[in-house]
């Protein structure tokens, strides 16, 4: 894949300039984070949520959570999901990715799966570190308001939200994870449905 | 109480099919429930947040209100249907509202041990969460929803796990009251 195949999927504007994502992401506060608004192109967003609205999600609930989520794409029948899994593993798109984040990713190694959080949903306070995962990532498809609840809050280490993200479509997020990478979906307080594809990469 | 009711109920404890627990409900005589309730509601709640393990309102049960609690009858009724020697009962109020929890650790396990609620919560939405939670090791959850005049006792093995479900907005402007015996 070349930077001509990446520009078939990425917003141009990402791929002409990595230096300022780059230290962007180094310097963010309260660890190594970065909000990429309008990432993919139109026609490429709106394709992955097409797709993801014929998926089935199951509903999880333990004492941290409560939300919906798919199956992981590696074992949907979807073809443009596998399309986009593909993509998001390449070794171009890793490599990109690495570009600015300055970390050793595994390609071909993607945990992903879609996430709809409705009314009630949440997810409280974690880490993300898990076997071996290195950076985890959003893709947001819907938009949600503050009112609406349903912000990522990436939390300092008083556990107090430090940066809070509001779901918009076609921002693609992301961030370290580390031992200090805690953060937390606040609940979901309206009819909204918070509509994301998400996962993690692993290292090296 | 009765002995024969008390017989029933340890019977029912230590006998039932799945998880070894019970609910009694309107325990306490109407009057008493109220005014143990309207004490319990003046009590000086502490606000503790631990994102990482809790976040409700705790008071200690102080003497004057321990003693409404009838120790020796409490204790005595607790020993009968649990089968265990209960002299001593140490009391605690819990008070949780909308974004209040409890979370499993990942670290520390509870060891195996009988878990005793009062339940003073009143006016609860159904659908608010705030219940108390056991994981079974099975992955199984067993739930004991939030109901006023109720005392829940479970004999919890120590595989067994135990949280207070977060509390949704529809818990906001709502009270969640309980008092834990510890025994």
């Amino acid at each position: 894949m070349t930077n001509a195949e990446l520009s078939l999927w990425i917003n141009p504007t990402y791929l002409a300039e990595t230096k300022n994502s780059r230290q962007q992401f180094t310097n963010a506060k309260p660890f190594p984070h970065l909000e990429l608004p309008d990432f993919f192109l139109p026609n490429k967003a709106a394709e992955i949520l097409q797709a993801l609205s014929t998926e089935k999600f199951f509903q999880k609930e333990a004492d941290l959570f409560k939300f919906s989520q798919t199956q992981d794409f590696a074992g949907s029948e979807n073809a443009v999901l596998q399309e986009f899994r593909t993509f998001l593993s390449s070794p171009e798109f890793i490599s990109f990715l690495s570009s600015f984040t300055q970390l050793s990713l595994k390609p071909n190694s993607l945990d992903i799966s879609g996430t709809l959080y409705q009314d009630t949903d949440f997810l409280l306070c974690h880490d993300d570190q898990l076997e071996g995962r290195r950076l985890a990532y959003f893709l947001y498809l819907s938009d949600m308001e503050e009112s609406d609840g349903g912000a990522l809050h990436l939390l300092d280490r008083e556990f107090k939200s430090a940066v809070s993200i509001l779901p918009r479509v076609n921002t693609f997020a992301l961030f370290e994870v580390s031992p200090h990478s805690f953060h937390e979906v606040e609940e979901v307080v309206t009819d909204k449905q918070r509509i994301a594809i998400t996962g993690w990469y692993h290292d090296q | 109480m009765e002995k024969g009711t008390q017989n029933a109920i340890r019977k029912r404890l230590f006998l039932q099919q799945g998880f070894p627990a019970i609910t009694l409900t309107d325990f306490l005589e109407k009057e008493s429930y109220r005014v143990l309730r309207e004490e319990l509601m003046k009590l000086p709640f502490q606000r503790e947040e631990i994102p990482l393990s809790h976040s409700l309102s705790h008071a200690p049960v102080n003497t004057v209100l321990s003693q409404r609690f009838h120790q020796s009858a409490l204790s005595l009724f607790l020993s009968s249907v649990t089968g265990k020697k209960i002299s001593r009962l140490h009391l605690e109020a819990l008070h949780l509202t909308w974004k209040d929890y409890t979370i499993i650790s990942d670290k520390e396990r509870e060891a195996a041990g009988v878990d005793i609620f009062l339940d003073f919560t009143e006016n609860w939405s159904e659908n608010a969460g705030g219940n108390i939670v056991y994981k079974l090791p099975n992955g199984d959850f067993f739930l004991i929803p939030p109901k006023g005049n109720t005392i829940s006792i479970v004999l919890r093995k120590g595989s067994v796990q135990r949280f207070l479900q977060y509390v949704n907005h529809y818990g906001k402007g709502k009270e969640r009251l309980l008092v834990r015996i510890f025994v």
